[in-house]
Order: structure tokens, then C-alpha cells, then sequence
């Protein structure tokens, strides 16, 4: 089968480049100023940084092979593409820059590869190769240079190729276009300016063109647009591919051409290269996003404050477990945090110190004596039990009296709070307790005042601390809320109903 | 009001007991080992300083290979970790960070963070800033070959080697070690070409081994809190030792001269180089032996 002769042209140019890359290209090698080899169960990664500044990354991660992030195909984990590509970071790992230019450049996929991954590991071998050649990496890189837009002569020629692979269909649009001497703009605009000329021919993607000065060779539109100004000439063809002409005074002085039309092409054709083409676009945007943070700041900030709920949710549950189940003694222990705060905490403090030694030493006691045995055995799990326990109470009892306080600074939105409930305080107290992590994980997603959200949660994170310690101690001081403390001269007359039968019960 | 029973209590216990260790406790997962392994060429550097900052694991740093600017090698749990080399116009930066795909893990400091390890390897001809900060495992770190002019060690937890046996190229401006809890060893001190030497123990061990080429005259400042010392001098080194300030720590001189507040050799006049060295301690033992 005789092939048309754009695609003939086409697939000679791409023998050509992939085959027997130019002498020129061969002679002058790149530097390798900084590698980096990443190697996990999950993924493997090459990064290399030329000295002329271009960078190449090839991953191969979670079944896709990327370079510079554009995805070339998949692998199987495991597979003979993923032991062949293992293989070679492996052998890089321990190289320095000249030694491992030598081994990229000799590296060729191993054998056992099926057809698909013969494709992709092909795909890999030719961006090592042209990166290690010239520094330049071929549509390894044409990603990256979507920023800069207009994308190198060589890589132009590589994007170009990858483009007709996938969408066949485009080759008509590149008939004749001097692979050469062609400038590719990628998802952006490109004006030329009045005095302006382009030696070679403009191909722009999914973006305007916009001519008041000269393009000497074709103008290829592709999902855009292209506007021939005032004094606007294209000496080549205007070609277009999903894309239309606005004409306001330019001349062109070869055809305009719709592609699409004169192959009687069916749509899908052009909705499957807008397709590709906004891929990399998103993709794009999505990098820019990703590396300017926002997002990830936003997302770490919104996790904070799920974070913070999702604490106060489980802790406000077990708030109320505890007032069901003991509402009275937790309620005297908060009591006793109420009446004695510094004694309660100086108490958790020392009792904190003696929680490990007290539960060794028990330990000890118990597995020296006959009797002791069979008691150790329910000392070593129940211990840290009821000093977890015993912790929990005392930090309810102690967001009690936080709960208190913030009721008793008469906050407008806080007036559905009743004062008089006591769980309604413990409620909030755990609130209150909660909201500097939410608050700081907000705050910490600012730029530059950052700091502070990090400062809020500290000081939340201690005086959740305090809370626990002090609770502790109120806990051993009232045994666990069955004693409650002696001194009721400051008793809260709000809780003094629970503490009072508390009180009542233990002197009945 | 209703009384509270066994019963209630039991279950409070063990609902609570259930949330806190449902908090508390590590996740249960697979630890994922990773290795990185970065390297960058010598380009237009006149000098390297390296900030390093190592929580746990094995550190080895040593010299590497004439073009190769560095090479760190790290091998850790992908899941709690996540390293950091950075370099930027003579400063290279190595750490480890506990921001994995931007979210902050727990770093694991347990057993299994012995497995974690970083070999970095220096450029041999550039002048070297070192200020190696390291947490708690296991460092070897051995200057042999590397020009080094200024050279920070702390460590907190560890048990840390440093030997040096050539004399260093560069004149070292100064050198200072804080060893927190730890076994730290030094072998060539000679070698170091450092003017003033400063060691900093908190607890545990420190021994130096004063032998090397002493390219010139120096002064060791020792300051222990808990825990021995031990230095073992060569024998052609004139050595001055003075006891500034031992509190409840017992001094064991093999081969100096009681002279004042201090010790001196026998060689102080002829010896053609001289070392001052100046110990304070709290708690242990202090031993001075002479090598030949």
C-alpha cells in the first residue's frame, strides 16, 4: 500500500529522528550537572539536570510511565519494562555524572518485552538518549516548556511526531511543513508583531494566533484560531485543523485549507487531539497550581479543620458517655479543678511522673510472690486501662470549668449555651479545647504570617496538656470522684446539685 | 441522680482506653524503604558549606569521588519520611522532613528507624563548612581526604565515630562538637589542623584520640556533664592539661607532671608541638593516657 506523501514525509522524518540521530547531535553531549535516582516498591524515578539548564524526569509509577510528566504509556509493576528500567537505576545509582552519561547512552531495553511495553520502553530509551545527546529533551520535556510556549526547533519536530502518532488524522495538516524550521506554541497565544518576521512556519495548538507581521512558511491552527490583521501575510498556507480563520485585512498567499473538511473526517478525530490537547493543558494548570501550594495549603487547611471536628466529635461522644454513665463523679472532680486548679495540677504532675514506675514496680511486687501471679496478670492490662481512664475523666472534668469560663464571657453567639447544664459546659469546654487546632491549621495555610497558625496549635496542644494533667489530679485528689474535695467555699452554685448528692452519698 | 456502677464504670474505662489507644497508637502499616540516591558535579564551586540535619538512623560521610560536588544516598520509610537535598549557590542543605506529599506523618524514632541510613559523600578539593547536626543512631563520619575549614557536630542520642587520617589541607578555623547522650570517639584529633578544639558531653562517653600530623599548636576546651573521658595522646605531644572546674570527677593521668592547678608533660619545652587543654566535668572519670 502506497503510502500519501505527507505521511510518507512524515515517517521518514520520524525513522530518521528515532533510527540514526544527527552526527551534529552525537558529537556535542550533554553534561549531566545532577542526578537523582528514586527507587521504591511503588515507583521508580530518574531526575537529570543538564548544564544547559534542561531537565529530564522519568517515572515509573502506579502502572503509567511519565517523562516530565507527560504520560508515555503503561507498564505493568513488575513487569519485564519495569525490572528492565529497575535494572538501570540500579546500575546508575552508585555513578557519578561522566560514567552514568555512559551507561543512559548505552542503555537499551531489555528482552521479554511485550509489543505495547517495546513501544513505551522505546518511547524511554529515545528521551534518555536525545537528553543525554544534546541536554535537550525531546517531548520528554515539551511539557515543561509550555510555560515558555514556544518550544525548541528539535523538540517541536519530537511533539509534532507524538501528536500525528495519536491522531493520525493531523498529518495532512503538517504536508510539506519543513520539520526544520517550525515553531510550536502549545495552549497559548501567539501574536507576531507588525515588523516582524518567522522564518519557518508557526503550528499553535489550542490557542490564538494573531499575524500583523509575516510568517514565511504555513500557519497550522489546531483547536484555535488565527487572525490575519492589517498588513497580516502568511507566504505558506493557512491550515486548519478544528480551527477557523479570521480574516481583518492580512493576505495569505498559499490556501487556507480546513483539514477536516477535505478529508471528510468525522468529528472524533478533532474531539479526540482537543482532547490530548486540553489534557495537557490541565495538566499543565494543575502543575502551575501544585507548585505555587495554594492548593496544597487549602487542602492541608481543610484537613486541619476536619481533623479538629472529627477530635471533638469523638471526644464530645465520649463526654457524654462518661455523664451518663458517672455524671456525678465526674462532676466533682470538676469541682475539684474548680476549686483547686494549681493543687489539681501540681497533683497530676507528680502522679504523672509516677504512673510508669508505680506500674513496674507493681509489676515487680506481684510476679515475686505465688499470690501476686494471678493478680499481675489482670495488673499488666487493666492498669494503663483505668490510668486512660482516669486521664479522660479528668480531661472532661477539666473542660468543664473551660467550658465555664468561656460561658461566663458572655459571647453573643454562645447565648444558646446553657449555663446551668453542666454537659452543656463540658460540651463547650471541649469546644474551646478543639478550636485552636482548627483555627491554627487555618491560619498555618497563610503565607507569610504562617507562623502563627503553627504558634495557635502549640498553645492549644499545652493547654490541652494542662487540662489533662490538671483533671488528673483532681481525679486522684476526689479518688476517682468519690471523695469530693473538702473545700466548698467557692462551690459554683451552677453544679453544686450533682456535687452536693455526690457529697451527700459519700457521707451517707 | 443515678449512682454510678461497676458496671458503668468498666465500660467508661474501656470505651475511653479504646479511643486513646485508637489515638495513640502507631499505625499499623507495612513500612515502605525507599532509596534516593542525588549527586551533583562540581561546576564553578569555590567552596561547599553543608548544613545537614540527620534525626535517626545510620549517617556515614566520607570523602567522594574529585568531580562529584556530593552524593547523598538515602534509604528510609517512604511513608514517615521524606529527605531533602537541596543545594543553591555553595550551600548545600541535607535533612530529613516529616512532610510526605504535604501532609506531616509521625517520624518514627522506634526500633525500626535504625534502618534508616544516609551516606554522603563531599567533594575532596573544595574548601568545607560543615555543620552536621544528628539526632539519635549511629555516625560514622570520617574527613580523611576532605579539606575541611570549619566543622559543627551535635548529636543528640548516639553513638558517633570521627576519624580523620591525614592532616586536614585546610587550616580549620575552628571545630566544635556537642554530644548530647552519647559515645563519641574521635581519632586523628591531630589531624584536624584545627587551632582550638571544643567538646561538649552531656552523658556518656568521649573518647579522643590525640594522634595525627599537628600541623599546629592547639587548645582543647572538654566540657562533660555525666560520663568518662578518655584521651589518649602521643607521646612526642607536649600536653598541658588544666583543671578548671571538676566538680565529683576523678582524674587519672598516666605520664604527666602535677604542676599547679593542672598536668603537664615531660616533653612541654622541647616538644615540637604543643597542646592546652582546658576540662571541666560534673560527674565521672577523666583518664589521660600516653601512646607511643
Amino acid at each position: 500500500m502506497r503510502l500519501p506523501s505527507s505521511t510518507a514525509a512524515l515517517a521518514s522524518c520520524v525513522a530518521a529522528l528515532v533510527l540514526a540521530p544527527a552526527p551534529s547531535a552525537r558529537g556535542q553531549q550533554a553534561t549531566i550537572v545532577s542526578s537523582q535516582v528514586e527507587v521504591s516498591a511503588r515507583a521508580a524515578s530518574l531526575h537529570l539536570e543538564f548544564s544547559s539548564g534542561e531537565r529530564l524526569e522519568i517515572a515509573f509509577s502506579g502502572g503509567l510511565v511519565r517523562a516530565n510528566g507527560r504520560t508515555l504509556g503503561r507498564y505493568e509493576p513488575n513487569g519485564a519494562a519495569d525490572q528492565a528500567w529497575r535494572q538501570l537505576l540500579s546500575a546508575a545509582m552508585p555513578l557519578g555524572a561522566e560514567p552514568l552519561t555512559r551507561e543512559l547512552d548505552q542503555w537499551r531495553p531489555g528482552e521479554g518485552l511485550s509489543a505495547a511495553e517495546r513501544e513505551v520502553m522505546g518511547e524511554v530509551a529515545r528521551a534518555v538518549e536525545e537528553a543525554v545527546a544534546t541536554g535537550a529533551p525531546s517531548r520528554a520535556s515539551a511539557r515543561n516548556q509550555i510555560r515558555s510556549r514556544v518550544i525548541e526547533e528539535e523538540r517541536a519536530r519530537t511533539f509534532l511526531r507524538l501528536l500525528a502518532r495519536r491522531v493520525p488524522e493531523l498529518r495532512l495538516a503538517l504536508e510539506d511543513l519543513d520539520m526544520e524550521s517550525v515553531e510550536l506554541i502549545l495552549g497559548e497565544d501567539r501574536a507576531i508583531p507588525r515588523d516582524a518576521s518567522v522564518d519557518g512556519s508557526v503550528l499553535i495548538a489550542d490557542g490564538t494566533l494573531e499575524v500583523r507581521g509575516r510568517i514565511r512558511g504555513h500557519a497550522i491552527v489546531v483547536d484555535g484560531t488565527a487572525v490575519l490583521e492589517e498588513g497580516g501575510r502568511v507566504d505558506g498556507d493557512v491550515r486548519l485543523w478544528d480551527a477557523h480563520l479570521e480574516r481583518r485585512g492580512g493576505s495569505v498567499h498559499g490556501d487556507v485549507v480546513d483539514v477536516l473538511r477535505e478529508r471528510g473526517d468525522a468529528p472524533t478525530a478533532g474531539v479526540r487531539l482537543r482532547e490530548h490537547i486540553r489534557q495537557e493543558a490541565a495538566r499543565d494548570r494543575w502543575e502551575g497550581r501544585r507548585h505555587s501550594g495554594v492548593l496544597s495549603r487549602v487542602g492541608r487547611a481543610a484537613g486541619g479543620v476536619l481533623e479538629a471536628g472529627a477530635s471533638f466529635l469523638v471526644l464530645a461522644f465520649l463526654t457524654l458517655l462518661s455523664t451518663r454513665l458517672a455524671g456525678d463523679r465526674v462532676d466533682a472532680v470538676a469541682q475539684a479543678v474548680q476549686q483547686g486548679p494549681a493543687r489539681s495540677a501540681a497533683v497530676g504532675l507528680a502522679t504523672g511522673f509516677l504512673i510508669l514506675p508505680l506500674y513496674l514496680l507493681g509489676a515487680a511486687v506481684l510476679a515475686v510472690t505465688i499470690v501476686g501471679i494471678p493478680v499481675l496478670l489482670a495488673w499488666i492490662p487493666l492498669y494503663p486501662v483505668v490510668v486512660a481512664a482516669a486521664c479522660a475523666v479528668g480531661y472532661v472534668a477539666a473542660s468543664h470549668q473551660v467550658g465555664r469560663w468561656v460561658a461566663n464571657q458572655n459571647i453573643s453567639k454562645l447565648e444558646w449555651v446553657d449555663r446551668h447544664n453542666p454537659t452543656h459546659l463540658k460540651l463547650l469546654g471541649v469546644a474551646a479545647l478543639t478550636v485552636p487546632f482548627a483555627v491554627g491549621a487555618v491560619a498555618s495555610a497563610v503565607p507569610v504570617v504562617g507562623w502563627i497558625g503553627v504558634l495557635v496549635q502549640v498553645l492549644g496542644s499545652l493547654a490541652c496538656v494542662a487540662a489533662g494533667v490538671t483533671g488528673l489530679g483532681a481525679v486522684i485528689i476526689t479518688r476517682g470522684g468519690r471523695y469530693p474535695a473538702t473545700d466548698y467555699a467557692f462551690a459554683d452554685t451552677l453544679d453544686s446539685e450533682p456535687w452536693t448528692s455526690a457529697h451527700e452519698e459519700n457521707e451517707s | 441522680m443515678r449512682k454510678p456502677t461497676v458496671a458503668g464504670a468498666t465500660l467508661l474505662a474501656v470505651a475511653w482506653a479504646v479511643a486513646l489507644a485508637l489515638a495513640a497508637a502507631p499505625e499499623a502499616r507495612a513500612q515502605s524503604w525507599k532509596d534516593v540516591v542525588s549527586s551533583r558535579q562540581v561546576t564553578d564551586e569555590e567552596e561547599l558549606r553543608v548544613d545537614l540535619g540527620y534525626g535517626a538512623g545510620k549517617l556515614t560521610l566520607r570523602r567522594g569521588t574529585p568531580r562529584a560536588l556530593y552524593r547523598a544516598a538515602f534509604r528510609y520509610d517512604e511513608e514517615t519520611i521524606e529527605p531533602v537535598t537541596e543545594y543553591r549557590r555553595g550551600v548545600l542543605r541535607v535533612a530529613l522532613s516529616n512532610e510526605v506529599d504535604g501532609r506531616r506523618t509521625r517520624m518514627d524514632f522506634g526500633d525500626r528507624s535504625s534502618e534508616n541510613s544516609l551516606e554522603l559523600e563531599l567533594a575532596p578539593d573544595l574548601p568545607l563548612e560543615l555543620e552536621l547536626d544528628f539526632g539519635a543512631g549511629r555516625a560514622d563520619i570520617d574527613l580523611t581526604g576532605l579539606a575541611v575549614r570549619t566543622l559543627q557536630l551535635s548529636t543528640g542520642a548516639a553513638e558517633a565515630t570521627l576519624r580523620i587520617d591525614e592532616a586536614n589541607r585546610e587550616r580549620m578555623e575552628s571545630a566544635s562538637f556537642n554530644v548530647g547522650v552519647a559515645d563519641f570517639r574521635i581519632d586523628g584529633v591531630g589531624n584536624l589542623n584545627a587551632e582550638e578544639v571544643v567538646v561538649k558531653a552531656g552523658l556518656g562517653s568521649v573518647v579522643l584520640d590525640l594522634d595525627g600530623e599537628w600541623l599546629t599548636d592547639a587548645r582543647l576546651t572538654l566540657e562533660m556533664g555525666l560520663g568518662t573521658l578518655r584521651i589518649q595522646a602521643p607521646e612526642f605531644l607536649g600536653m598541658q592539661l588544666r583543671n578548671r572546674n571538676t566538680f565529683l570527677a576523678s582524674m587519672n593521668v598516666d605520664g604527666l607532671t602535677r604542676r599547679g592547678d593542672g598536668w603537664r608533660s615531660p616533653n612541654w619545652d622541647s616538644a615540637p608541638r604543643k597542646v592546652e587543654i582546658d576540662i571541666s566535668a560534673a560527674l565521672g572519670s577523666i583518664e589521660v593516657v600516653r601512646t607511643p
